[in-house]
Order: C-alpha cells, then sequence, then structure tokens
C-alpha cells in the first residue's frame, strides 16, 4: 500500500511528466527544449525521491516491520547528531539570496537544498529502522553510498582539477612546463613510497595526499585571483603562424628534412630568397618567385639569418573592390625560425594588389607568388 | 586423409604455378614486377628487394606446407602407442628462434639502406608539384631548368604527368581536400597526399612511354575513377611539349568554335580556367573554382588536346584503337605519337582528328556525374554550404555541345 | 533450476546486560527489488549471468553478424567478377565495404571468440563463474545492441561509407555527410564498452578465480592466450574511444581535431586508429591461436611442444604489437627515419609468430594423429596462417609494401591471416567443444565438407587476390576497367573470376556448417563425456556442464590436468614402462559428483544489465536525431545503475521453492 506521502510524490512525478508533454506539444519557439529537459529531470528528480519514499514507507518504521516499535528501543533512543538541518537552512537562505542575485546562486542553493532534504530523510528513516545502530549505518550507507560517492568524488575531482588548470593558466608557459614534471615526478615519487614502505598506516597516507589536495586547490584559487597570462587570441583563417614565437624551435634547419614544408624562406645579410621543400636538387635553386598551388593550404619556415628580427609578410591578395587584402604575418627573432602556414584562393590575375613574400614595408624586397 | 593428398599435393603445384605464371609476362600496365625506372627497380632488386622477400617467404611457406604434409602422413594414427608426453626441447626451440631472426637480419639492413635511398632527393633534376583532390589530379611545374630544358612560366596540367625520360624528378605531394595516393607501380611505389603537408616521391622512366596508376587511398564516391599516367617524353619532345603549353592563347576563327568560346565563357569558365581567355572588351575571364567547388579547383583547360584522357584520366580522349597504337608504341616511336596525340593517324591538314574519342567527351559534356558519380545533386549540398565535389550536370543542348567540342578542339 | 547458498543464518547481537533492550535486526533483503529467479523460458536467457549461456548467446548473436558479413562480401565480389561491373553503385559499394570489415572485425570475430573465452575460460581453470558476473551480461547485451544500433543505420539513410578505418578528414560532415559515420562512431563506442568490460571482467577472473594448484604456468593455452588478449583489449580500447569521440565532436559538436584549415593534422586520426588497429589485429588473432594450441594436443595425443615457449611468445606478440603500428602507414608519408624503425620492428614481429607455427608442427611430430574436423581445421590454420604470415613478411619490407599496400595484394594477405587464421581456428573450436556445449558431437561427414570447401575457398579467393593485387588492382575500387587487364588467359579478369568463385566456395562451406547444426540438433544420440580423450579440466564436467560447473572444485596438480587423471605409466610384463588409461572420464565425474560441495555459491540472476545496455543506443540515437531522447537514455542509464547497485545480492530463500528434504540447500527449485 502506497503512503500519503509517496501519493503526493508519485502524483507530482505524474504531473511533471503531463505538463513536460503538454509544454513540448503547445509551447515553440527557443525556450521549448529547455522547459520539456526542464520539466523531465523534475519528472525523474521526483520519481527518484517518490521510489526512494516508497522503499521508505514515509521512513515508518512501523510499517516495514509491524511490531518493530514494541520490540526496538530506536523510538526511545534520542536522535543522533546531524548536520543536515544546518545545510538545509543554509540552502534556504541561498534561495532567497538567489532569487533576489543571480540565477547561478539560486540553482545551487536549490541542489544543497533538495540534497539535504534527501540525505535527512534517509537519515531520519535509518535512525529509526532498528535499535541496532551498525545494520541502521549499513542500511543507510547502502540506500545512498551509490549516489554520495559519485557526487563527493566529482566534486572533489572537479574542485582539484579546476585547481590545477588555475595553476596551469596563470604560470608562465616555460614556468608551467617545468611544474608540471615537477608535479608528475612527485606523484611518481609518493606512489612509489607508498608502494616501499607497506607499513605506513592508511591515516598517515591519507592525511599527506588531502594536505597536497588542499595545496593544490590552495594554490589554484590563488592563481584564479591573479588571473591568466595573456592567451594568444586565434590567427586569421586563411593563415596559421607562430606570430607569439610559438612552434618548432627544433625544426631541422635543412628543409628538405622536414616533410610538409613546401618551401623555406632564406632572409641573409645580402639575399632575400625561397628554397623549395623536399627538394635537394643538385643547383638548390634560390628562388625569387615561388610557384604555389591555388587553393591548397602549405607551409612555409621562414629562416631569419640577420643579426635584426625581421617580419615576413605574406600578401595573397586583394580580390574584387570590396574584399580585404589578406595578409599573414610572422615575426622571426634574429637568427631564428619562423613558421607560416598559406593558402591563396585565387590567382593573381585576378588580384588588385600583387601577390608576394615580403619583409616589414612596402618597399622592402620581396618574392613573387605565382599561382598557376 | 590419405585419399586427400595427391589431390592436395596438385593442387599445392597448381597454386605455386599459378603465382608464377602471375609474376612474369602479361603485360598488365600496373603489375608491380615489370620496374621501368630506377626508383621501381631499387625496390624490386636486390636483398631487401621485393623479388627476393617474394621467393624467401615463397620458400619458407613450402617448407612449411611440406612438413607438415610430411607429418599428416607419417604420424597418422595407425593404431600406435599413445606418444611420449614430451614437453618440448629447449636448445630446439631456441635454435629455431634464431634462425628466422638471422634470416631476417639479412632483409632489415638492406631494407633499410633502400628506405633511404628512396628518401634521396639531391639528385632529382626537375620538380613537379602534384595536387589531389576529388577525383582528379593537378600537377604545376615551377619556372625552373627540368633536366635542361627551360620552364619560363609555370605549366599547369591534370590527369597526366608529362616528364622527361631517364631524369629523376621530384614529386611534391599534397592534397586540396581528402587524403589520396599518388601511385605509379612501374615506376615508384606509393606516396599519400595528405592535406597540409608536402610529400616527397622520385619519379624516373628508363624509356619514353606512358606508365598508367590510380589513386590508391580510399577518397571516397570516384576512388575508383581517379585515375593518373606518367608520360615520359625523350629530351627534344619533352622541349616541344613545354614549348607548347607555354604557347599564347590564340581566338579561334572557326564560325562554331568561336561560338563555344562564348558557351565556354558561360558555362564553363566558372571552374575551368583557359590562360589567356578575354571577355569581349579584353579583360581576362577568371574561374573561381573556390566558390563553386569543396576542393577549389577544376582541371585547367589550356591545352585539353594535348592529353589523351580527361576526367581525372578515367576517360579516353584518344580511340580504344589509337590508345591501344600508343601505348604499346616501342619506346623510340612513343614521344612522337604521343604529340601528336588526338591527331594521330590523321593526314597532313585534316580537318578532323581521326583518334578524337569525340563519343566520350560528348557524354561527358551531356551528363558528366552520369559517367562518374560525384557529390553534384543541387538539391543536396546543404553539408558544403552549395559547393560541388565534382562537375554537375549542366543540362547543355546538342547544339551547345557541338559548338564546344568544336571550341576545345582547338585547344591543343 | 538454481542452486543457491542459503544467506547466513540471522546474527543476533546480544545484549551487554540483563535490562538492556534486546537487539533486534531486521532479516529482510536490502534494496528495492528482487532479483529474478527463472530457471526456464526466455526470461532465464534474458536475465541470465551464467557465463555459459552468455557465451552460446555470444556465439548466436555473432554466428549472425558472421553471415550478414557474408552477403556483404559475397555481393562486393559479385561485383568485382566482371570489368565496369553495375551491381552495386558505388556509394552502396562504399557502405558495402566499409560494414563488412566492421561486421567482420568487431561483431563476429571479436564476439566469436569473446564466446569461447566466456563458456571455457571458467570451466578451464576450474572457476564456477566469472568474477563479476553482471558486468559480464552487461558486455554481451552492450555488443547486442551496437551491433543492431549499427546495422540499422542500412535503413535510415545509408551505412558508412568512409572505410572501417574510417581516415579523416574523408569521414568528415563535408565529405561524408549523410549519418552513416555517425551509426558507425557511436555504435563502436557502445561495443568498445562491452570489450572492455569483458576484458577487465577476465583478467581479474584469471588472475583471482584459478583452482587451486593451478599456478600461471598449469594454465591451458587458451586460456593464457585469452588473458593476454584481454589485457591488448584493456590498452587498445581506450585509445579507439578517444579517437572515435574526437571523430564524434567533429562531426556533431563542430570540432576541429583533424582539420588542416584550424591548423590540425589529419594524420592524427591514422596514429590513434593504428595504434588501436594493430594490436587489434592480435586481439584477433590470438584467441584463435589458443584455440588450436587446446586442440593439436588432444588429437595428437602429445602434450603441446614448448608450452613455455608458446606462452612467451603469445605475451611477446601481445607487447610487440605494440610497436608496429605506422606499418599501416609507410605511404604517408612519415619520413625516412619513422620508416625504418618501424619496418624492423613489424620483422622482429614475425620471430615469435614463427615459434607458434614451429612449436605447432614439433606438437604434431612423433604423434598419433587423430584426424577429427577440428583437427583438420587446427591443421588448416598452420597452413593458411603460414602464408598469411609470411607475405606478411613481404610487407614488413617497407620500400616493397608501398607497392603493395591499399591493393588487393594486401586485402588477400590479412585475409588469410584472419579467415585462414582466425576464423578457422574458432571453427576448430566449434567442432571441437561442440559436445561439451550441447552434448552432442557434430557430424564428421558434414564437418569433412565444412573443412574442405572452407580450406579450398579461401586458398583459392585470397591467393587470387594476391595476383590480382601484383598485378596492380588497388582495394576499394568499385569497378576495374577493362583497359587495365593485361593481356593473356591469366589476366586481371581471370583472377577477379577466379576470386568471386572462390567466395562463393566458402560460402558453400559455411553453409554445410549451419546444415551440421541442424541435422546435429535433431539427431537424438548423446555425445560420450570425453569424446575426444582430452586434457584440460573442463571435460571433467558433465556435458554440457552443470549450471555450477563443478561439483567440486578440483584441485590442480599438473598441467593437462585431466590427461594427468585418466592416464598413468604402467610397467609392462615385459618391463618397459607404458602409458595406460587407468580410468574414464565418467568414472572420474562419478567420483566427483560423490563429494559434492554442499554449499555452493552462484551468483544471482540481474534484471539490470539489459536494462542498463538498452539505454546506451537511445542515447546514441539522440545524439544523431534529438538530444532530448538522449536524456531519456540517460535516464535509463542512470536508473538501471541504482537498481543495479540496490538489488539484493543474491535472491532470497523465500522465492524459490522449500528445499527438497533435509538440511541440504542444494536442491532449491525455483518457483515459476
Amino acid at each position: 500500500m502506497l503512503t500519503t506521502g509517496s501519493k503526493l510524490l508519485i502524483g507530482a512525478t505524474v504531473v511533471s511528466v503531463i505538463s513536460a508533454i503538454l509544454f513540448g506539444i503547445t509551447v515553440d519557439g527557443p525556450g521549448a527544449t529547455v522547459g520539456v529537459i526542464g520539466l523531465l529531470s523534475a519528472a525523474v528528480a521526483f520519481g527518484l525521491i517518490a521510489g526512494i519514499n516508497v522503499y521508505v514507507r514515509d521512513s515508518n518504521a512501523p510499517a516495514m516491520e509491524p511490531g518493530v516499535e514494541h520490540t526496538c528501543a530506536a523510538a526511545r533512543q534520542p536522535s543522533g547528531a546531524s548536520g543536515w538541518p544546518a545545510v538545509a537552512a543554509v540552502g534556504v537562505a541561498g534561495l532567497a539570496i538567489g532569487a533576489v542575485s543571480r540565477p547561478v546562486v539560486f540553482l545551487v542553493a536549490l541542489v544543497v537544498v533538495l540534497a539535504a532534504i534527501v540525505e535527512w530523510m534517509v537519515q531520519a528513516w535509518s535512525e529509526r529502522a532498528s535499535d541496532d545502530t551498525g545494520y541502521n549505518a549499513t542500511i543507510r550507507g547502502r540506500l545512498l553510498h551509490p549516489l554520495e560517492f559519485p557526487v563527493l568524488a566529482t566534486l572533489g575531482l572537479g574542485a582539484l582539477i579546476y585547481g590545477f588548470s588555475r595553476i596551469m593558466l596563470s604560470a608562465s608557459k616555460d614556468a608551467g612546463r617545468w611544474l608540471f614534471i615537477a608535479i608528475g615526478a612527485l606523484f611518481l615519487a609518493g606512489a612509489v613510497v607508498v608502494a616501499i614502505y607497506r607499513g605506513a598506516g592508511k591515516r598517515t597516507i591519507a592525511g599527506v595526499s588531502a594536505l597536497a589536495a588542499f595545496a593544490v586547490v590552495g594554490v589554484g584559487v590563488a592563481s584564479a585571483v591573479q588571473g591568466q597570462r595573456d592567451i594568444e587570441a586565434h590567427p586569421a583563417p586563411s593563415c596559421l603562424s607562430n606570430e607569439e614565437g610559438e612552434g618548432d624551435h627544433g625544426a631541422p634547419k635543412a628543409p628538405s628534412d622536414t616533410a610538409g614544408v613546401y618551401a623555406t624562406i632564406v632572409l641573409t645579410d645580402s639575399d632575400f630568397y625561397a628554397v623549395l621543400g623536399n627538394w635537394n636538387g643538385p643547383d638548390k635553386i634560390a628562388y625569387h618567385q615561388l610557384s604555389v598551388p591555388r587553393n591548397a593550404r602549405v607551409s612555409l619556415v621562414f629562416l631569419n639569418q640577420t643579426s635584426e628580427p625581421a617580419r615576413l609578410t605574406a600578401r595573397l591578395g586583394k580580390f574584387g573592390d570590396a574584399a580585404e587584402s589578406v595578409e599573414c604575418t610572422a615575426m622571426v627573432e634574429a637568427d631564428g625560425e619562423g613558421y607560416l602556414s598559406i593558402k591563396a584562393v585565387n590567382v593573381p590575375l585576378a588580384s588588385t594588389e600583387p601577390m608576394q613574400l615580403q619583409l616589414g614595408g612596402e618597399e622592402a624586397p620581396a618574392i613573387e607568388i605565382q599561382v598557376p | 586423409m590419405l585419399a586427400h593428398l595427391p589431390r592436395r599435393r596438385a593442387a599445392a603445384a597448381l597454386a605455386i604455378l599459378g603465382f608464377l605464371v602471375a609474376g612474369c609476362a602479361k603485360n598488365a600496365p600496373q603489375d608491380i614486377f615489370r620496374p621501368a625506372g630506377s626508383n621501381a627497380r631499387e625496390i624490386d632488386d636486390g636483398l631487401g628487394g621485393q623479388k627476393y622477400i617474394f621467393i624467401l617467404a615463397g620458400v619458407v611457406a613450402a617448407i612449411v606446407i611440406a612438413v607438415v604434409l610430411f607429418i599428416i602422413f607419417k604420424f597418422k594414427d595407425r593404431g600406435q602407442d599413445i606418444p611420449e608426453q614430451t614437453h618440448g626441447n629447449p636448445m630446439l626451440e631456441i635454435g629455431m628462434t634464431i634462425l628466422p631472426a638471422i634470416i631476417l637480419i639479412t632483409v632489415a639492413i638492406p631494407t633499410v639502406a633502400k628506405i633511404f635511398n628512396l628518401a634521396k632527393s639531391d639528385d632529382a633534376a626537375c620538380v613537379v608539384n602534384v595536387t589531389g583532390q576529388q577525383w582528379w589530379w593537378e600537377y604545376d611545374y615551377p619556372v625552373q631548368n627540368c633536366g635542361g630544358i627551360e620552364i619560363t612560366q609555370p605549366i599547369v596540367t591534370s590527369g597526366e604527368m608529362v616528364i622527361p625520360a631517364g631524369v629523376n624528378v621530384q614529386l611534391r605531394i599534397t592534397s586540396r581536400d581528402v587524403i589520396h595516393s599518388y601511385w605509379i607501380p612501374r615506376l615508384n611505389g606509393k606516396r599519400d597526399a595528405v592535406p597540409g603537408s608536402l610529400q616527397p616521391l622520385r619519379m624516373q622512366a628508363d624509356q619514353p612511354g606512358i606508365y598508367t596508376g590510380q589513386c590508391t587511398e580510399f577518397c571516397g564516391l570516384s576512388h575508383a575513377r581517379m585515375r593518373q599516367a606518367v608520360v615520359a617524353l625523350d629530351s627534344d619532345s619533352f622541349a616541344t611539349w613545354v614549348a607548347n603549353q607555354e604557347e599564347a592563347y590564340t581566338s579561334p576563327t572557326d564560325a562554331l568554335a568561336l561560338e563555344g568560346e562564348g558557351q565556354f565563357i558561360s558555362q564553363c569558365a566558372r571552374c575551368h580556367q583557359i590562360n589567356g581567355l578575354t571577355n569581349s572588351d579584353g579583360t581576362p575571364v577568371l574561374a573561381n573554382p573556390e566558390q563553386n567547388l569543396v576542393s577549389g579547383a577544376a582541371p585547367n583547360l589550356t591545352n585539353l588536346m594535348t592529353r589523351t584522357g580527361f576526367a581525372g584520366f578515367t576517360f579516353d580522349l584518344i580511340t580504344d584503337a589509337c590508345r591501344e597504337k600508343l601505348w604499346n608504341a616501342p619506346s623510340e616511336e612513343f614521344s612522337a605519337l604521343y604529340l601528336q596525340g588526338v591527331w594521330m593517324d590523321s593526314p597532313a591538314g585534316a580537318e578532323y582528328p581521326v583518334c578524337f574519342n569525340e563519343t566520350a567527351l560528348r557524354e561527358w559534356l551531356r551528363n558528366a556525374p552520369g559517367m562518374k558519380p560525384m557529390f553534384v545533386d543541387p538539391n543536396n549540398l546543404s553539408s558544403t554550404g552549395g559547393l560541388y565535389r565534382g562537375m554537375p550536370n549542366l543540362g547543355l543542348t546538342e547544339a551547345q555541345i557541338d559548338q564546344l567540342i568544336a571550341y576545345l578542339l582547338e585547344r591543343k | 533450476m538454481a542452486i543457491i547458498e542459503r544467506p547466513s543464518a540471522v546474527p543476533t547481537f546480544a545484549g551487554a546486560g540483563a535490562n538492556a533492550p534486546a537487539v533486534v535486526t531486521p532479516t529482510q533483503g536490502l534494496g528495492v527489488f528482487k532479483r529474478p529467479v527463472a530457471a526456464s523460458g526466455w526470461k532465464s536467457w534474458v536475465f541470465t549471468v551464467d557465463h555459459k549461456k552468455l557465451g552460446i548467446m555470444y556465439g548466436v548473436v555473432s554466428m549472425f553478424f558472421f553471415l550478414v558479413g557474408g552477403v556483404e562480401a559475397l555481393l562486393i565480389r559479385l561485383q568485382l567478377a566482371a570489368p565496369d561491373n553495375t551491381v552495386l553503385s558505388a556509394q552502396v559499394y562504399n557502405e558495402m565495404f566499409t560494414m563488412h570489415a566492421t561486421t567482420m572485425v568487431f561483431l563476429f570475430v571479436m564476439p566469436m571468440a569473446a564466446a569461447f573465452a566466456n563458456y571455457f575460460l571458467p570451466l578451464q581453470i576450474g572457476a564456477r563463474d566469472v568474477a563479476f558476473p553482471r558486468i559480464n551480461a552487461l558486455g554481451f547485451w552492450l555488443f547486442l545492441f551496437g551491433g543492431i544500433f549499427i546495422n540499422t543505420s542500412w535503413v535510415l539513410g545509408g551505412a558508412a561509407d568512409g572505410g572501417w578505418f574510417m581516415y579523416s578528414p574523408n569521414s568528415s560532415p563535408l565529405f561524408s555527410p549523410g549519418h552513416g559515420v555517425d551509426f558507425w562512431v557511436l555504435g563502436l563506442q557502445i561495443t568498445g564498452i562491452a570489450s572492455l568490460v569483458g576484458a577487465i571482467n577476465l583478467i581479474v577472473t584469471v588472475l583471482n578465480m584459478r583452482a587451486p594448484g593451478m599456478k600461471l604456468m598449469h594454465m591451458p593455452m587458451f586460456t593464457w592466450m585469452v588473458l593476454v588478449v584481454q589485457f591488448l583489449l584493456a590498452f587498445a580500447m581506450p585509445v579507439i574511444t578517444v579517437a572515435l569521440f574526437l571523430l564524434g565532436f567533429e562531426r556533431n559538436f563542430g570540432a576541429t581535431f583533424f582539420n588542416v584549415d584550424a591548423g590540425a593534422d589529419p594524420l592524427l586520426w591514422q596514429h590513434l586508429f593504428w595504434i588501436f588497429g594493430h594490436p587489434e589485429v592480435y586481439i584477433i588473432i590470438l584467441p584463435s591461436f589458443g584455440i588450436i594450441s587446446e586442440v593439436l594436443p588432444v588429437f595428437a595425443r602429445k602434450p603441446l611442444f614448448g608450452y613455455k615457449f608458446v606462452v612467451f611468445s603469445g605475451a611477446g606478440i601481445g607487447f610487440l604489437g605494440w610497436g608496429v603500428w605506422a606499418h599501416h602507414m609507410f605511404a604517408s608519408g612519415l619520413g625516412p627515419v619513422s620508416v625504418a624503425v618501424f619496418s624492423v620492428a613489424t620483422m622482429l614481429i614475425a620471430i615469435p609468430t614463427g615459434v607458434k607455427i614451429v612449436n605447432w608442427t614439433l606438437t604434431l611430430w612423433g604423434g598419433k594423429l587423430w584426424f577429427t574436423t577440428a583437427m583438420k581445421f587446427a591443421i588448416g590454420v598452420i597452413v593458411l596462417f603460414t602464408i598469411g604470415g609470411v607475405t606478411g613478411v613481404t610487407h614488413a619490407v617497407a620500400p616493397s609494401d608501398t607497392q603493395q599496400t591499399d591493393t588487393y595484394h594486401i586485402v588477400g594477405h590479412f585475409h588469410f591471416v584472419i579467415v585462414g587464421g582466425a576464423v578457422m581456428g574458432l571453427f576448430a573450436g566449434l567442432y571441437y567443444w561442440w559436445p561439451k556445449m550441447f552434448g552432442k558431437t557434430l557430424n564428421e561427414k558434414l564437418g569433412g565438407w565444412n573443412f574442405w570447401l572452407m580450406f579450398w575457398g579461401i586458398s583459392i579467393t585470397f591467393g587470387a587476390m594476391h595476383i590480382v593485387g601484383m598485378q596492380g588492382q588497388p582495394r576499394r575500387m568499385v569497378v576495374w576497367p577493362e583497359k587495365l587487364t593485361g593481356e593473356g588467359f591469366f589476366n586481371l579478369h581471370f583472377w577477379n573470376q577466379v576470386a568471386t568463385w572462390g567466395a562463393f566456395t566458402i560460402a558453400v562451406g559455411v553453409a554445410f556448417f549451419i546444415v551440421n547444426v541442424v541435422v546435429t540438433a535433431r539427431k537424438k544420440e548423446r555425445a560420450p563425456l570425453d569424446p575426444w580423450d582430452a586434457r584440460t579440466l573442463e571435460w571433467i564436467t558433465a556435458s554440457p556442464p552443470k549450471e555450477h560447473n563443478f561439483d567440486v572444485i578440483p584441485t590442480v596438480h599438473a598441467l593437462d590436468e585431466f590427461f594427468h587423471r585418466k592416464y598413468e605409466e604402467v610397467e609392462h610384463e615385459d618391463g618397459h614402462v607404458k602409458l595406460m588409461k587407468v580410468k574414464t572420464a565418467e568414472e572420474i565425474l562419478a567420483e566427483e559428483e560423490a563429494r559434492a560441495d554442499a554449499h555452493i555459491h552462484l551468483p544471482s540472476p540481474s534484471y539490470w544489465p539489459i536494462v542498463l545496455a538498452f539505454g546506451l543506443p537511445i542515447i546514441a540515437y539522440g545524439v544523431i536525431y534529438n538530444l532530448i531522447l538522449s536524456f531519456v537514455g540517460a535516464a535509463i542509464v542512470l536508473l538501471a545503475g541504482f537498481g543495479w547497485a540496490l538489488e539484493p545480492s543474491v535472491a532470497e530463500d523465500s522465492d524459490y521453492d522449500p528445499p527438497a528434504g533435509g538440511d541440504s540447500t542444494k536442491e532449491l527449485a525455483t518457483i515459476g
């Protein structure tokens, strides 16, 4: 037989499902999907609570075990200490604050309140299930652990990962690299220590782990407050380059050793020329014009062999009066190398500006781009 | 079991014979055991070469099969006692581990040498960019001295790549859309065309001739109809070919062909470029394939009639009989025949080329996707944002086709 | 009839003092629902967690997919029988070869190996079930639903058309706009979960549940090879899972993992796919190696030659298999250094594989060979796998491989390995273990037809493909043109026709197997308990085995325990020692039954594995059609998870009829 509370909750489930269907049929427009999902979620939540409630018979121990109220002393025992009323109170306060401030606060508070209600209900029921406290704890754990463990684990891991990500985002790129290595090494060392000293108490290990976790989260919070380092913007779609000093520092010097490089653009004190990639021909020609297949993405390596930083600009033409002229650039320090990936969409004849690889300004030396 | 034995032996012998028969003779145009250039020979010859390891593999397989057959015959249950329950013989086993290791070392060392030989690029006297897209290959020749012949302006062609015979040509392969693979079995192994990356491949043909191949990386709907060929010409003929490719455009004089030029500008020039073609006001006609095609490229038709195949070298521009003649021509006659192309066998001053396969070209202009499946249904282009993958059916009238063919016949 | 352990007596906690109130603990089971207890009818199959029933279901379903994949293969061969043929359109042909490979690899060979592993691994190590029986059931249902899900794409707008290797960018929505690839990605994710949970389950089973006395080096070879395969699966499936997620996100949520214009590299997919794909080859072949390592010693009446060598070479293949993936990419342009390294590594793997061939051959040497159908199939594996293996070595040589890769030569090579090696081995297993599974021996005469037709069919079909490839015909081509056939009688045309005829020969061979199954099922005669004079523990049980497998868990003293219980060395009158049969299988089984365990614990069936598995394809349909459906599927998965966690650990006594009598809890008959 269903208890009163269960009927109420089952009713709520049914109403949510029906309203979801009605909402789905009647409401159109951008909010429809969100509404249906919301109502379905409510139905699932009500259904879950209803199920628990049916199982615990409205937390009515006698209903589960007739006569138990006479044989057990549970009713006479004082209830154990419980933090859930306090949590629920905080949650309700959060609801009020959220209602007048930001929706996200309201949502979080709602989750807290719902969690507190479920926990509170199950705890209250389990404490009166029998007078065997061990059994009561088991039955509570059996019901709630499948819910608690994944949620707590997700929250805990989430905090760790979030903290770690903040650290990595605020550290400079070089520091981040070393940090990553250091943390990984520390982790490995810790694991080795645990594996070797099997005698180490569980408490010690748990304590150290917890300390480390708190440290990560703490530093993460500090880093979040400090803010991220500058993250470079994404390059324009028709060219990709290592503008920010990214890319292949260790790239081989001979372009033909690098599969995939279309041409190497070399700047020396006296000359500015292109060498075709993948070709170490007998007369490795220093081209002053470069033939690039139309509409295919090709990559260029820019070798700056002078003692000054230089900027390579690929002018990829201007098509039509309204069109923007397509340009991409790579800045390369003295005696360094850079990377540029270009795509010539149309032939030079169609462009109102010359298509060329150029150094810096308009008057600087240039390599003509030919698109057959 | 015994009854099966002779049958089995006979069949095994037959199978081995079959392999041998398949290996030699027979003139299949893409036979991997008929190298016609230094790179394919590098793959084929010596320890670590194709021939050696095939024979080695055959011998090992034959030994194992022979031993198994012997065992089947010798140790059949004839009521003998249950054999001794031996668990092995470590020395024998170690020996049988080391033996294949030694055999493999004899293969491994020359293999590594061959890998590096085939990756060399410092002896290549010419460079050609090869770009794959659904479902044809484009070749462009940068300005250079190609094996002694000066190329003074970039040449672009498609389907068949013309190279000088005896010269090691460096291909630089890439793709505009999906991954393809360039393979001319008689000249070298395969190399994938990967978008965004440039892959090297050496090509050298000893003798003038045509060496066909096929795209070998699955590339979608018409993968089977993405073919290619390398045409090797002797040095003089190659120079002639280059000069012909660089010749300036001349407008047709024939009335029908002149109408065809108009048709081309209105129907074809959206995607297909013909270098030097101008509008009536003298402005150049520029194709905009990037606005119509996913790959952003369509074959350049400036010198269509110098080729022997079209639509990804899938269909012949020359008739079957002429193709047979060309493909089987002795190497010393090949270059001249190839340069004649569709005009092969035609008497001097003839109006119409004898070898021209008009049927195929006409059918193609009538309904291209009917001949070669392509992604060109105008009602079903939402996934590509309205861009085609291949040539759509243009719905040309027979009169328009007549004009276009007359015009294209002069693109030589 | 289910046999369960009666729940232990109600614990009573004596009060500390006389005036303390009596402590009462409720006795009822914990959890929301009861567990199913049906011992017959469809419920006994659908809710079962019995490894033997699951094994049979795996077998039946994968045999069905074998036929599906076979029909796809025949259609492909029909299309290629003549130049410029029009049996299939280009689009349908592309879908056909994609699904042929996908079906055969993921829905036939892998689950068929799982069928044998499920059924015989616990029996071979003397266990009563696997370590996680409900997970085992989940694995099966995921495989079934995943397989059905992928194949529904045929009627929902066309199957995947990118080839089973699904190279990017050809698999991106721009180049494959239909939903076929989405079905493929999501379906493989689902079957991937099945493989992964199955792998963990079997690893734990082997490591923890061996009978007393069974050291790792006393395990039957099939168990060993299955163990190696499960480790390969446990490490390989995550890789393909990641790859499929990347592809799925690219297709459904606009990610750009393989998009060149966003600075990515399409080769990333190839590396991910083949880091999974090459171990996958060994996942496919090693179970078959295990099976024939069981079959050959039994019918040669000799132990496996060099047991330790075979174990270590199997494990060696498992390790080396991770270092050779790029030999699938010799033409991809990796650069000479990588190519050289992978070329040599690939040659290395030929060594442990060669060790196996040598050991099998030497197992037969000096034996007393009995040519049953199972034995014929096993010897067939040696011959055909050797041919496939040596052509494999020719592909390890990278320069040579650049001529052969992506031609029919490769197709011929790996079909020799997979059909001639793996599939023939699985058939050997079917003929060998059929009497154990169903209590009836398959007809040997029909088996002979089955074997010879398949053997010659395989040799002809894939032999011809080798030649077709050498003549330069690439794979995955819907048509091959007349002008490339070459001259002479033995031209491309001829060999393509031969391959097609061979394919139909294989089909007829498989038809003989099906006829054999029907004929065997109809015949009344039961198989003897030990029809093959076998050597390993599974033959100590009844045929088919009782639900709890062993009346008493056997204690193991030696490799080939069963053989050593049957045979002893007896001194003859003339003084020389001779191996004699001292006990029959019936006598050994009777002994075991006589001292049967009083309390046997077996897992109870469960409703939840099938429910949970059912939620996943619904999520997948939702991803393709409407995300709301995904929420429904997720709710099903969530609720099934809770049902799973909360259901009672065993069915209650009250769910069963009362015991027939006495104190024994063994004979609890089920209600309904």
